[in-house]
């Protein structure tokens, strides 16, 4: 990448730098967090194999690593993507509102409202079913009907605005979300937003349990119903956020995302679809964490090796096909409950580097999580965060602006490497299922996990306020408390809509799912979701989809990959 | 207690909550210290009783991301006081506001936990009172 004066200017150089930092007699190497083995400083010598017209490039060119597009934030920012939700759909209309006054932006001039089901709605579970007690409208919104979606989001314009669906088991709620819009005349080709489809998360964190093959199958008729029927929805969320929350460093986290996104193409191609047609659909929700410079770079080799997955595995031609969606969800594990205020500095540092990086969309946990959900001025203040990122920092003005650091293309080099290596140690494990059923992930998170609270207890990493500069009294943050009522009137209203019923044509349209589920069980796509569509329209709730679909997918606990202890 | 002495340790989180990074991190540490740890992921209440009889478990700890103690604490309580368990130490962890932490302890939780509490406190207080 240099002319021959250039390098040998460096040697002598570095050789000279050699001489004056050895007085010190000390060894300044370091790690990075992945274990990394880093120099104190990084030269032209350093990159001067990686080709610039191969391997770096332009923003906008294969293989997009500096970006996806020519220009980015110059004219188009990240969109501002905070996840809201609980209580009762009022509740969250509320917040919905109070984020939108405060300049919530999405992409050309509409907006991205990320909302978070509660527990009960990702388990596919209803209010009125004594399984939820506990769980009504806590940690999001409690909706299951399309009564509550016409309660949150009456007065929206849903062929302009995203709309974004938090909940694990994706289909139920998807469903009656399809159900609601065309009660409102919008055509389902007109919608654009994401779903999770997270029925494979369990593959990390032992929560959402679908038996893999099964959880597979139900992704892959997501997508194939995405692809025939709504055409710019996002589909898929590849949840790097859980993988690095469950303990993964940043390689971990990207490769393993990138080995469950082939585990889910592989078998939407398996099914007859096009890659160039379901790959646009694919994003990543990536975990933004400290080793600032790392994450930055796992960005960059990230969209490299998507791109060239897209290119060389699935024979891709479109660029929308090989560009790395990405939602950043700044790291949550690094926040502490000690000196809560902290946090926002913290969270300021992560989002900074998912700004360096170019990501897409952005959303920051508020400083209060560690101690509740966040209150209407914390979550307010997670947007104020980004904004001033946009608007006061100059970041914008030059694309992938760390590009030609000596350090920053020998890491993003290297963590293209480290990618690659993993990816290759998952395919020769029999793939990305199998090396999840033999507890292959679950040990690799587990390590990571341990390690990181070790060396916090052993003083070799600082967390400021918990074991440096600690103080005997923190400040006192009130927790925010969603209103008591809320699981009663949910209960009620559940119960409600089902008195109101045509409960034989509901049922019909229940037992036409199980049907179309014994058709997915032999590989036959293209039937379970107009199924779930057909229930939603003769007024099923989600909880009750999800039993439908319960009856022959198989779910529970059985499935999951239990750790031994 | 086990034949052999040493204290048992069932380390649960609710049925359909989420997050379980500090208990897995916890149910190592218990083995590292020599405890047997019954790793029981996400149950509900009648099954935390139910394995905890029949696993004649010395120490419960249950992990809640949400509220939700409130409603499910009390059951898990009652039904070890039914099951004559009423010896066995209940601690609690996650995310749990301070303010709730008074009325806990008056329902017999000995001790509550929360992101960055100290491990080895819990590993003590488990070795202090619960005696081989």
């Amino acid at each position: 990448m240099f002319d021959e004066k250039t390098i040998e200017a460096a040697k002598k150089l570095q050789a000279q730098w050699d001489e004056a930092v050895a007085k010190y007699e000390r060894d300044f190497s370091a790690k990075t967090n992945s274990g990394i083995p880093i120099k104190p400083v990084y030269t032209p010598l350093d990159i001067q194999d990686i080709d610039f017209e191969t391997e770096i490039g332009m923003p906008g060119n294969y293989p997009f690593m500096r970006s996806n597009y020519p220009l980015h934030y110059q004219f188009q920012p990240w969109i501002n993507q905070p996840v809201h939700g609980y209580g009762l759909p009022e509740d969250t209309k509320e917040r919905m509102e109070a984020l939108t006054k405060a300049g919530m932006e999405g992409y050309f001039g509409g907006r991205a409202y990320n909302l978070v089901w509660d527990y009960p709605g990702y388990f596919g579970i209803d209010p009125d079913d004594p399984e939820a007690e506990g769980y009504i409208g806590k940690d999001g919104v409690s909706c299951n009907t399309d009564e509550d979606f016409a309660r949150m989001l009456e007065g929206l314009d849903l062929a302009k605005n995203n709309i974004i669906l938090i909940n694990g088991d994706t289909l139920p709620m998807f469903s009656i979300y399809i159900a609601y819009a065309e009660s409102q005349g919008v055509s389902r080709a007109d919608l654009r937003g994401n779903t999770m489809n997270w029925v494979f998360t369990a593959w990390y964190a032992p929560n959402f349990m679908w038996e893999t093959e099964d959880a597979l199958k139900l992704a892959t008729e997501n997508i194939h119903f995405c692809v025939n029927n709504i055409p710019r929805w996002n589909h898929t969320n590849i949840q790097g956020h859980a993988i690095s929350e469950t303990g993964a460093d940043a390689i971990h986290q990207m490769s393993f995302c990138l080995a469950t996104a082939i585990a889910v193409a592989d078998s939407c191609k398996a099914a007859g679809l096009e890659p160039d047609k379901f790959m646009t659909g694919i994003g990543f929700q990536i975990a933004q964490c400290n080793d600032f410079f790392e994450y930055i770079c796992m960005f960059r080799a990230w969209r490299k090796l998507w791109a060239s997955i897209a290119r060389e595995r699935y024979g891709c031609t479109r660029p929308a096909a090989m560009h790395l969606r990405t939602h950043t969800n700044t790291s949550c594990f690094e926040l502490i409950k000690q000196q809560p205020l902290n946090n926002i500095i913290r969270s300021a540092y992560h989002a900074l580097g998912a700004a360096l990086s170019g990501t897409t969309a952005m959303q920051i946990p508020a400083y209060d999580e560690p101690i509740g959900i966040p209150t209407e001025e914390s979550a307010v203040l997670t947007l104020r965060t980004q904004q001033i990122l946009l608007h006061e920092t100059g970041i914008t003005k030059v694309s992938d602006p760390l590009a030609g650091s000596y350090y920053v293309e020998w890491l993003t080099h290297r963590m293209v490497e480290e990618g690659k290596k993993i990816l290759k140690e998952i395919e020769d494990a029999g793939g990305f299922v199998k090396a999840h059923k033999d507890g292959m992930l679950a040990r690799v998170l587990r390590k990571g996990c341990d390690q990181w609270r070790e060396e916090i207890e052993a003083g070799q990493r600082i967390v400021v306020g918990w074991n440096k500069y600690a103080t005997a009294e923190d400040l006192k943050v009130q927790a925010f408390r969603p209103d008591p009522e809320v699981a009663r009137v949910a209960i009620e209203r559940t119960k409600d809509y089902k008195a109101r019923r045509d409960q034989a044509k509901t049922d019909a349209a229940l037992n036409g799912i199980v049907s179309a589920c014994e058709k997915l069980k032999n590989g036959e796509y293209g039937h379970v979701m107009p199924a779930c569509i057909e229930a939603a329209k003769a007024k099923a709730t989600a909880g009750e989809i999800s039993k439908a679909l319960r009856k022959v997918m198989r779910w529970g606990p059985e499935y999951n990959v239990m750790l031994k202890y | 207690m086990s034949k052999n002495g040493t204290q048992r340790v069932l380390l649960v989180k609710h049925w359909i909550d989420i997050h379980d990074r500090g208990l897995r991190l916890i149910a190592t540490r218990c083995k590292d210290a020599g405890f047997e740890v019954v790793y029981a992921s996400y149950s509900r209440p009648d099954e935390v009783v139910k394995m905890a009889v029949q696993e004649d478990v010395d120490v419960i700890g249950m992990s809640f991301f949400t509220s939700a103690y409130e409603e499910h604490l009390p059951k898990v309580m009652q039904g070890l006081k039914e099951n004559k368990m009423g010896h066995v130490m209940v601690v609690l962890g996650g995310v749990i506001p301070d303010e709730d932490h008074e009325s806990l302890k008056a329902q017999g939780v000995r001790e509550i936990y929360g992101p960055g509490s100290d491990i080895n406190g819990f590993i003590e207080l488990i070795k202090a009172e619960v005696k081989k």
